[in-house]
């Protein structure tokens, strides 16, 4: 039988740590907050296996076609098990991020690895869409998200952790997605022009791009990479010298 | 102006006067000698230990109230300690001053509490609640909180079910674990 790419891609680098490790039930949220928090820590806290991920993933077509550049962060993807529900992935703000009211795709664990970022969850009493109104979208929660910081949020949390702090690093450790597409709506404009031009046409939602500019209240979705036409993850796609960039500053910051 | 009175936004404004609020409590955290200043000025204060109360698990000491700030309360929790998931009975910001607990955030689904996001709070982890939101914190043995909260209100009557009012020598004991842990 022909192996796919996600289990070459795994079989191709013996992880001890990772192998122990069982299929997650992100939907038991307790138990997998239990197991994936200390994961993450212990990863975190192994430099050398950190190095030795991050360095092989322009090797690894399959993690490569992964690792994006976003309109405020980039993406480098450094394990992907599937059948235990299990990515590994790195998130670094590279812009001023606005505040975002979203749920995911999926469950996740999030440490944060530097910088701090005030994190907040929302209350949607009536459901969170297209109809939804950014004033039906309220914090119910405000956290201080420091480094060291670690979460764990279930896929229908409605939340912002929006890096105000360029240079912000996280490591997120997540399941896989149980769905197609997620929700995400501007509580606060992105530009100028657009925050006034917002105030004198009908909010935009529906898009699958997440824009360059936008208006309080307009919403987008976000996608799996399966879902995105070639043009896009080429568009999306790091390039080598971002990666080599983010190698470098990741070493000095002393991370990996 | 004593750091207890300085005033807030209305928590109407829920982001502001939570800024406010955790910027307060972190003052207050880096300065122990208000801390014990507060200390003393509530096992002296008939009024701050009767809106103060002890239970099994736990002491809780009103610094303050009555002023045009929050009213600040310090929590520590002598056994592990938790309950269901509850919604607040005001807005109100915690600070972790030391030890632990874990901090879960509930939505309700087919009227049962369905988590939605968990993590532990170290010393140093700052936070706001809103009464709307269902949470739900377990502390470990040990764990002590510093509280700004909304001030006024059905709860600033007397302690809850199962707690008692506090005697001097309650805040005698929570100031000589303070000292012992030199958080004070």
């Amino acid at each position: 039988m022909a192996v796919t790419a996600d289990r070459a891609h795994v079989e191709a680098t013996r992880v001890p740590l990772f192998d122990d490790v069982e299929p997650i039930d992100w939907d038991d949220l307790p138990a997998a907050a239990a197991l994936t928090q200390d994961l993450i820590r212990r990863f975190a806290a192994d430099k050398a296996l950190f190095r030795q991920l991050l360095h092989a993933v322009e090797h690894d077509p399959y993690l490569w076609a992964k690792c994006e550049e976003d309109v405020v962060e980039d993406k480098i993807v450094l394990w992907d098990d599937i059948e235990k529900g299990l990515r590994i992935r790195l998130r670094m703000s590279t812009a001023y991020q606005q505040q975002l009211a979203h749920s995911h795709r999926f469950s996740f664990t999030n440490l944060v690895l530097r910088g701090r970022y005030l994190h907040r969850n929302y209350l949607a009493e009536n459901g969170f869409d297209e109809n939804t109104l950014p004033d039906q979208v309220n914090p119910v929660v405000l956290h201080e998200d420091r480094a060291g910081d670690c979460f764990t949020i279930h896929h229908e949390a409605l939340h912002s952790t929006a890096f105000t702090e360029i240079g912000t690093i996280s490591l997120v450790l997540r399941g896989n997605p149980v769905k197609e597409r997620a929700p995400v709506m501007f509580k606060e404009a992105r530009g100028r022009a657009e925050a006034l031009a917002a105030r004198e046409r009908a909010r935009a939602v529906g898009a699958e791009e997440e824009p360059e500019m936008a208006g309080v209240g307009d919403m987008f979705w976000r996608v799996g990479e399966e879902q995105e036409s070639a043009e896009r993850r080429a568009e999306r796609q790091m390039t080598i010298e971002k990666y080599r960039f983010w190698c470098g500053r990741l070493e000095e910051l002393g991370i990996i | 102006m004593p750091l207890a009175d300085a005033a807030i936004a209305s928590w109407a404004d829920f982001e502001a006067a939570g800024e406010q609020t955790r910027e307060l409590l972190r003052e207050l955290a880096a300065d122990p000698a208000a801390l014990v200043e507060l200390l003393d000025a509530a096992a002296a204060d008939p009024g701050l230990r009767a809106a103060s109360s002890a239970g099994a698990a736990s002491l809780s000491v009103v610094l303050a109230q009555g002023g045009e700030g929050p009213r600040l309360r310090i929590v520590w929790f002598r056994e592990d300690a938790g309950g269901p998931p509850a919604r607040g009975d005001r807005p109100r910001s915690v600070l972790v001053l030391a030890g632990e607990g874990l901090l879960t955030w509930y939505d309700e689904r087919d009227g049962r509490p369905r988590p939605l996001l968990t993590r532990v709070e170290g010393a140093g982890s700052s936070f706001t609640l809103h009464p709307r939101a269902l949470h739900a914190f377990a502390a470990a043995a040990g764990c002590v909180l510093l509280v700004a909260e909304q001030a006024g209100g059905p709860a600033a009557d007397g302690p809850p079910p199962g707690h008692g009012p506090i005697a001097p020598e309650d805040v005698a004991l929570l100031r000589a674990e303070l000292a012992r842990r030199t958080l004070i």
